[in-house]
């Protein structure tokens, strides 16, 4: 694991399940990253007001504002449009996937299939194609 | 009679899976089905869920005999009315007309197998999203507990088990859901029927929702008479409703709102009502309430979790024991469910 990524910056991980989010965030920490942590979209667009995580985990069902419209809001902006997104959902739908893509999510994994390590190579993969 | 009792015995385990008996006999059963179903139309149009008449194959049949016979006939006739050639042209005006009404049965047959291919996909969509959320709260859980990568305390582990055995309820329930679905929609569904006591089933399904009622700060009424008498029901799927409509309460009403679950007699029925202050229906949504997979975008807005299918499987069942099922909302102010079961004959008084 390359520990570079993971000194550079926090990793904001949205996730309205408590339950999923702590289990997630408790490996993370372990692999030692640096994490914020939103439980809605509304928090995590709060959160990226005034700062640049190196990466974003984003579940996209959630209450009020979804993981789709904070996805469209983060590649609107200018200032934090280039922040790596892994989408994290068990949304399986063919549309829903294609929007994603269209959307420039770097990866898009569904719960359901990947264990916490599979997660976190994913993580490591992405951020090692930014910042190579 | 050997065959027929194959296509019999492949049938019925059809009949407990999803949706469309023939995908999913297909599935179930791989090719030991393939082998023992002799296909013959009428088989094939039993498994379509069409009758004869709405059927592409038989249709098609029909229009094929229907043409050679026509034209053998037009030629006989032909031939004994050389001089009335419009006799001639009467009968090819038939066979058209004929042709094209059975063209638009074929027509129509297609149309209804598009919309059951949508219907299936939408339904394997639902299901498998629904059953991801549990799944995936297994696995992450089993792993975190196995892997050892952090130091949970035993209280945390506890938890975890809690949550290893809500997950699995969900699974069971939504199993269930699915399969009363599917026998909804095949027309199959008959729920049973033993003499339930109200009250106590009320009093069970609110103990039920105590915690959560506790914890999102909402005040819960209670409103039993006295002596209310049995009435006809299937308990597991009535405690069901009747919990699926304090959850839907208790998710829908905000903080510091109420909830308030009343019984009472009215005439032969029992009626059963849950009550809250909370979000509402907007009155665009509420024609589509009791559909299948119908969500309101408020409530969407709210909770993200929701198949859409717990008051369609509500009013499926209700009606067949005999009541009724009925509401009334104002957005931002609050809904009002109720249903009713009629009283056991010997309780009537």
């Amino acid at each position: 694991m390359n520990m570079e990524h993971k000194s550079r910056g926090v990793v904001l991980v949205v996730e309205d399940d408590s339950f999923l989010r702590k289990l997630l965030c408790d490996k993370l920490r372990h692999e030692g990253f640096e994490l914020h942590e939103a439980a809605n979209g509304q928090e995590a667009l709060d959160f990226l007001k005034n700062n640049l995580p190196i990466l974003m985990l984003l579940d996209l069902m959630m209450p009020d504002v979804n993981g789709l419209q904070v996805l469209e809001a983060v590649r609107r902006d200018e200032r934090i449009k280039d922040i790596p997104v892994i989408v994290l959902s068990n949304v399986g739908e063919k549309q829903t996937i294609e929007r994603i893509q269209q959307l420039g999510a770097d990866d898009y994994l569904i719960k359901a299939h990947f264990v916490l390590d599979e997660i976190i190579e994913r993580i490591t993969k992405v951020l090692g194609k930014r910042y190579i | 009679m050997h065959t027929r009792g194959n296509v019999d015995k492949t049938r019925f385990q059809c009949a407990d899976f999803l949706t469309f008996p023939q995908d999913a006999c297909s599935w179930y059963s791989g090719s030991e089905h393939r082998n023992v179903m002799k296909k013959t139309f009428f088989t094939e149009c039993d498994m379509l869920q069409l009758k004869p008449w709405q059927c592409p194959p038989i249709l098609f049949i029909v229009m094929g005999f229907f043409i050679i016979l026509s034209m053998l006939a037009t030629y006989v006739l032909a031939q004994r009315y050389t001089d009335e050639p419009e006799i001639a042209a009467l009968t090819v005006i038939f066979i058209t007309v004929v042709a094209f009404i059975i063209g638009t049965f074929i027509v129509s047959g297609f149309s209804r197998l598009v919309e059951a291919h949508r219907i299936k996909s939408q339904f394997v969509s639902l299901a498998s999203h629904q059953l991801r959320s549990p799944l995936s709260v297994l696995k992450w859980t089993l792993e975190a507990g196995r892997s050892g990568y952090h130091a949970y305390s035993p209280q945390e582990l506890e938890n975890f088990m809690n949550t290893l055995g809500s997950a699995t309820e969900n699974m069971i329930r939504l199993v269930d859901m699915l399969i009363d679905i599917n026998r909804i929609d095949s027309g199959t569904f008959v729920p049973n029927t033993q003499p339930i006591a109200p009250g106590e089933l009320a009093v069970k399904a609110f103990k039920h929702f105590k915690t959560s009622l506790d914890a999102s700060h909402i005040t819960a009424n209670l409103i039993i008479p006295d002596g209310l008498p049995n009435v006809h029901g299937d308990e597991r799927r009535v405690t069901a409703i009747l919990e699926r409509l304090i959850d839907n309460a208790i998710r829908y009403t905000p903080a510091g709102g109420s909830i308030t679950l009343h019984l009472e007699k009215i005439g032969t029925y029992v009626q059963f009502s849950v009550e809250d202050s909370g979000i509402g229906i907007p009155r665009a949504d509420q024609p589509h309430v009791f559909e299948k997979f119908f969500r309101s975008a408020n409530a969407s807005r709210v909770q993200t979790e929701g198949a859409g299918t717990g008051l369609y499987i509500a009013r499926a069942v209700i009606e067949r024991l005999g009541g009724s099922i009925s509401f009334s909302s104002e957005e931002g102010k609050g809904s009002r469910f109720t249903f009713t079961l009629p009283i056991r004959d010997e309780d009537v008084v």
